[in-house]
């Protein structure tokens, strides 16, 4: 079967996103520095903690696996925890599950650390080491970074009895780098930052690099691809030149290009955009069941089950009635200024002049009677908007109306809209018809709320 | 001291009375799981089941999975490991347990528990793919690969290997043998709605709108309340220039589901491109009302802005929040 890489010459895929040490080029610096300099730590054994840090898509994951695959297995003991969210009884429980290959079922944490260290001493004994991986360790709680902090404790007098390789985005560097984690940070041996690949000419360096090792002779890529595919990948992302240089290629053996320019990795760049991850298969339980027939009789002699379905069904009926005949729906105080604090920060300082708004004395959760609400609708701004023939209630306490008056005109617009959004969320029957636009609902009800704010009627600076 | 018969009967009779009313409580369970999945009254139910007989394994099962649901992993851990000591000999009962580790985001422990599985089952085709997905949560590609060609090698007529198989290479960018898996689930389940629309996500990439347009015309056949779907087909229509018809899916998928920030922009995109032909196509205010919308709900929305700024190079409401 003839490959697109054929085509143009290549005897094998230059852009292949999946891990493939024969395909690593030096112009991704900082992850060749990473990988190399962790293998290094660990080979020479010398360091107890390794740091990779990196945003997302750069690849420590693809680091992680590159410098466990490098190793020579059957000198070490190797735990990889994928995402440490979890206490650190579990966490532990976890590394000496892997480390053993055995499920440990001790659960008391003194235990755990006893079993951890013995652990440790009878892999030095075989000739090994440990090496624990920690792949998204910006999950990492601060008090699990503490815990973590003491496993390093455990060392011989002469030397690490363990590696300890964090990778994380960039919040993990943060953290370590905070003052109150010096004694952690003092036990960083290597300290290694990825980042995208830095300028165009260290793209085209990285894509004509690939493009050798993958067997071409030739020029492929004209050079008016470089910018384009610059932006495209968002500045230097390796994982999206990738792609796009490989739907580029693919493109151009379908319409027998000579060579790649900047249209097609322009076209290529614009489409991948829209398209999501592909659709997965949810894992269905295997519930144990009987005949569907049965689960429809009431079954005989047990009078309270008997009876407390059809109850149940019956309570159901009744407060649906209610609803529909009431037909107003109220967007509680404290859901605005959840949305308030939420949804609407922009940047630092629109954040805080958001949580400016919270009531000094009042907790944002605390519910109100509904008798307390009738004898204060005026006070607290309780008003009622009719939308589409459809009457809604909003409330929103009078002191954050107040605040929300002495903000920018901008910030108001921005704080009513996210309401406003707010608003047809928790009132689904104002865009239940399909032929309502809910921009035109929000757009109804963000009005509202701007009056109530004292803007002037909405202008658009056109 | 010899046991007198009536002793005997009466303990028996206990006993069977314990049994029937552990099975009516099993089957008030399902009952309410049916109505109401996961509700409260379910989960009493099954409790009193195993109060009335600690051995009833199906009970631990359903119980079980209603915790998963309700992300309690601690009692759904109880649960299914009550259920690998009850049956020690089904891979189902390892599968069950390990997939709540794998919930926990505890991959080792799962992985050993499928691998359990599969010593009682060589052929559980589950715990195979059940391993490949931990190895895709250890960005371990290769070992992922490795798993889900041993399923498909012991149960070459089951789709969901082939499909699992593709999605990998799906998210890895592997079109052509993504491609080739997907038309490999379709040749044993021809209605498999989600390798058709993915081969749709695919053909658009390759530029192959034709093909792109078929699957989810077919996607949407099956299926026509699927929102991802319209929206798709809707963007083959844009980059082929047909704007009536990209228009007309995104407003479908919208009717279907209206808070779809990327479908609004989308829709906001297409009236916009209309509009820069044919000013009196739409009203420009109506563009900008929309844009704003999808700020509402996602105000790092930086797309919005490029055509915020196409639209008039005064525009200023939201020139501060730039980010």
């Amino acid at each position: 079967m003839s490959m697109y890489y054929h085509y143009w010459g290549l005897k094998k895929p230059p852009f292949d996103n999946v891990p493939d040490t024969s395909m690593y080029v030096d112009c991704h610096v900082s992850m060749e520095n990473a990988i190399a300099e962790t293998l290094f730590a660990i080979e020479e054994g010398g360091e107890c903690v390794g740091v990779i840090v990196g945003d997302v898509g750069l690849g420590k994951t693809m680091s992680l696996r590159m410098i466990i695959d490098s190793l020579a297995q059957e000198k070490y003991k190797i735990a990889l925890i994928t995402n440490p969210s979890i206490t650190f009884v579990q966490l532990l429980k976890e590394i000496i599950g892997q480390l053993t290959g055995k499920q440990c079922e001790e659960t008391r944490k003194v235990d755990l650390l006893e079993t951890f260290n013995t652990i440790l001493f009878q892999t030095i004994d075989e000739g090994k080491r440990v090496l624990i991986f920690v792949d998204e360790a910006n999950a990492i709680s601060p008090a699990n970074l503490e815990s973590l902090r003491l496993l390093t404790n455990m060392q011989d007098d002469r030397k690490n009895l363990f590696t300890m390789v964090l990778a994380g985005q960039i919040e993990l560097a943060r953290r370590l780098e905070h003052p109150k984690r010096a004694n952690l940070f003092q036990r960083i041996g290597t300290y290694c930052k990825i980042y995208k690949i830095q300028s165009e000419e260290l793209i085209k360096e990285y894509v004509e690099s690939r493009l050798k090792l993958a067997g071409a002779t030739r020029r492929i890529f004209t050079d008016n691809v470089f910018p384009s595919l610059w932006e495209y990948s968002e500045q230097g992302v390796p994982r999206l030149i990738n792609k796009i240089c490989k739907l580029s290629l693919k493109a151009g053996e379908t319409n027998g290009f000579d060579l790649i320019n900047g249209e097609v990795v322009e076209q290529i760049g614009q489409r991948f955009r829209k398209i999501a991850g592909p659709a997965i298969q949810k894992r269905k339980p295997r519930k144990r069941s009987v005949e569907t027939e049965t689960l429809d009789t009431v079954p005989d002699g047990k009078q309270n089950v008997a009876v407390a379905v059809p109850e149940r069904r019956e309570e159901k009926r009744v407060a649906s009635v209610i609803r529909r005949e009431e037909e107003i729906e109220t967007v509680r105080a404290h859901e605005i200024q959840a949305v308030a604090m939420d949804e609407v920060p922009v940047t630092v300082q629109e954040l805080e002049d958001l949580q400016s708004l919270q009531p000094p004395n009042e907790s944002a959760s605390e519910l109100r009677t509904s008798r307390e609400e009738t004898e204060d609708q005026e006070a607290k701004g309780l008003f009622e908007v009719n939308v589409g023939g459809i009457r809604i209630e909003l409330d929103i306490p009078s002191h954050i109306a107040d605040r929300a008056r002495a903000l920018s005109r901008e910030h108001r617009i921005k704080l009513a809209g996210a309401l406003a959004a707010h608003a047809i969320k928790q009132n689904p029957q104002l865009v239940s018809s399909q032929i309502v636009d809910p921009v035109n609902v929000w757009g109804e009800i963000r009005e509202c709320f701007l009056n109530l704010f004292g803007t002037e009627k909405r202008m658009h600076v056109m | 001291m010899s046991t007198r018969p009536k002793d005997v009967l009466t303990r028996r009779s206990k006993g069977m009375e314990k049994e029937s009313l552990a099975e009516e409580w099993f089957l008030t369970g399902c009952r309410y799981d049916s109505r109401q999945p996961d509700s409260d009254e379910a989960v009493d139910a099954y409790r009193k089941c195993i109060r009335y007989d600690k051995k009833f394994v199906d009970a631990y099962v359903n119980l079980g999975f209603i915790y998963l649901r309700r992300e309690d992993y601690e009692e759904a851990l109880k649960c299914f490991k009550k259920m690998v000591e009850l049956e020690p000999h089904n891979p189902e009962a390892y599968n069950n347990l390990g997939y709540v580790y794998e919930r926990m985001d505890r991959t080792g422990s799962a992985k050993l528990m499928y691998r359990r599985a599969l010593e009682l089952a060589p052929e559980n085709t589950e715990a195979m793919i059940n391993i490949a997905q931990v190895f895709e949560l250890e960005g371990n590609y290769h070992g992922a690969v490795d798993h889900y060609r041993q399923a498909i090698d012991t149960d070459p007529d089951a789709a969901a290997p082939h499909f699992c198989l593709a999605v990998l290479y799906d998210r890895y960018d592997m079109f052509d043998e993504a491609i080739e898996e997907y038309w490999n689930v379709l040749e044993i389940d021809d209605c498999y709605v989600k390798a058709i629309f993915n081969l749709g996500n695919i053909y658009i990439q390759l530029g192959d709108y034709d093909n792109a347009i078929r699957s989810y015309e077919r996607v949407l056949a099956f299926d026509p309340e699927y929102a991802e779907a319209w929206n798709n087909i809707g963007s083959v229509y844009e980059e082929i220039v047909d704007y009536e018809q990209a228009l007309a899916a995104f407003r479908q998928s919208l009717a279907l589901n209206p808070y779809q920030e990327e479908v609004h922009l989308n829709l906001a995109r297409v009236e916009y491109l209309q509009y820069r032909s044919d000013p009196t196509s739409f009203a420009k205010e109506e563009i900008v009302q929309r844009l704003e919308f999808v700020l509402s709900l996602n105000p790092h929305n930086t797309a919005v802005y490029s055509i915020l700024d196409n639209l008039d190079e005064g525009y200023v409401a939201y020139q501060g929040a730039k980010i």
